[in-house]
């Protein structure tokens, strides 16, 4: 089991967005026993009814007008109260269990409005860190997208939105000295998968090649090692902590 | 407490460039040292000079790793005088690069022979040993090259895309014993690797990385100790790319 009791750098401090889930929260706890300050934001997006019922491309983009300026703001107020932000986490939403077939507009609306959040707090972020010269940013999401399944459709749709978005913010961010990565995970204590979805993970998880299922501990060690200067030669990348089943 | 106290570990191609600096990275980390080199004795008495001062063991055998039976004997050593192995480093590489249209089959055979067979031996016996105590990690050392291709490189290619997949392989079939296997693909780092690069090749290529440099020995080494570390102890099968954004 990863021990990462040990302090390496001396305080980094972490700011963590849509960390509401039980498993977000098990992840930051490891980390702040690591020695790192974790603040955590994404307010706005709390503040707003998510679920997006009949959002049309022309409201859609007037709620965003909106929430842009909100989480900007909200942003803007993190990190002067905490200036230099060393890292960023943010935590992709855990979707329920939806086939293409049973789709509905309600549900796809949903996870876009999902995906908007994600880039409305990665473009706050992103300028604040690009202003102070210095950041990693890391997104952390159940990895089913790298395999693709059936039942999971806007957990795939929005991993992989988040790893297309991550490695274009990489390339984007270079010169202002800022990283950005993501951390996929497997079949893992403490996340809410949708009850459809269990029994193809119970069936993976047999050819599981580390016989257990993973932790927020193992997947905080990846997190913190993206958030060190130990990686800073490393952008643009995912990392998968799965005990070796997508492999 | 560090993160590789009271661990063995066994790198091949210790002597220089990347190997040298996972030698010293993690001597820093706590663990004692084991390493094979080809042929550069004074780079090797030089490595274990530096190793001993930080207060590690450390112990140097002049083979080649495509030595099938040099090997098992090596590792027979190893475990004897470390009293086991929990990490393997697999870095010992060579390149012989030239257009396919001309390559000759001995540049082939050469290149596969130390870069692959040389990891599948060296695997095989580390393997062997971490299987009695049920825990190990190895780290096999890929490349960019493996990842994408490079033209005037298909045997180290080859060969490296050959780790990948013996990586993977390997992992699922030492898990039930505890053991780990995950891949490092560096990208272009500053080593004697680089040295034949006529200087505008390089300058090009460093103008496509996004870092815009090159990669330190250094920070291969740190990602190899995270890799061997427990951080990563649910990590199995994993590639990671270090190579300043050149490929994602």
């Amino acid at each position: 089991m990863a021990d990462i009791t040990m302090d390496r750098s001396g305080r980094s401090v972490v700011a963590a967005c849509n960390a509401s889930s039980p498993f977000a929260q098990a992840l930051l706890g490891e980390l702040a026993k690591a020695g790192m300050e974790i603040v955590l934001f994404g307010h706005a997006s709390r503040s707003h009814e998510k679920k997006a019922k009949n959002v049309s491309t022309k409201s859609r983009r007037e709620s965003n007008r909106q929430s842009a300026e909100e989480v900007a703001a909200e942003v803007k107020n993190l990190v002067s109260a905490h200036e230099p932000l060393d890292g960023f986490i943010y935590f992709l939403d855990e979707e329920p269990a939806i086939s293409l077939e049973s789709l509905t507009d309600e549900e796809w609306a949903r996870c876009i409005v999902s995906m908007d959040w994600m880039f409305l707090y990665y473009q706050a972020v992103s300028r604040q860190m690009a202003a102070q010269r210095h950041g990693s940013m890391v997104g952390v999401g159940f990895a089913v997208h790298a395999r693709g399944d059936g039942q999971m459709l806007t957990w795939t749709v929005a991993g992989e939105a988040m790893v297309g978005m991550s490695k274009c913010l990489a390339l984007e961010l270079l010169k202002q000295n800022v990283r950005v990565n993501t951390v996929g995970y497997g079949y893992m204590e403490g996340v809410q998968y949708p009850q459809a979805a269990l029994d193809a993970l119970n069936e993976y998880s047999q050819y599981l090649g580390i016989h257990r299922r993973g932790t927020a501990k193992d997947v905080a060690a990846s997190v913190r090692h993206l958030i060190l200067d130990d990686t800073d030669y490393m952008t643009g990348q995912s990392v998968y902590v799965n005990g070796g089943l997508l492999i | 407490m560090a993160l590789l106290e009271g661990k063995s570990a066994f790198v091949t191609g210790g002597g220089r460039g990347i190997g040298r600096a996972v030698c010293i990275a993690f001597a820093q980390e706590g663990a004692d040292i084991a390493f094979n080199y080809a042929s550069n004795d004074q780079a090797a008495s030089a490595l274990m000079a530096e190793v001993k001062q930080l207060g590690r063991q450390c112990h140097a055998y002049k083979v080649s790793v495509d030595d099938a039976d040099a090997v098992q004997e090596m590792f027979r050593e190893v475990a004897k005088r470390l009293g086991g192995l929990d990490v393997l480093v697999n870095n010992a590489g060579i390149k012989r690069d030239g257009f396919m249209l001309m390559m000759s089959t001995t540049h082939w055979d050469d290149v596969i022979a130390v870069n692959l067979k040389g990891v599948f031996n060296c695997c095989r016996e580390a393997a062997k040993i971490m299987m009695r105590r049920k825990v190990g990690s190895i780290v096999n050392m890929s490349s960019l090259s493996g990842v994408m291709g490079q033209p005037g490189q298909v045997n180290y290619a080859a060969s490296k895309g050959g780790v990948l997949a013996l990586t993977k392989s390997a992992a699922k079939e030492l898990a039930s014993y505890g053991i780990r296997v995950n891949a490092i693909a560096p990208g272009f780092i500053e080593t004697d690797m680089l040295s034949g690069v006529p200087e505008n090749i390089l300058k090009a290529n460093k103008e496509l990385i996004p870092l815009r440099r090159l990669g330190q020995a250094e920070e291969i080494a740190k990602v190899a100790v995270f890799l061997a570390s427990d951080w990563s102890s649910y990590m199995t099968g994993a590639v990671l790319n270090v190579n300043g954004g050149l490929y994602m």
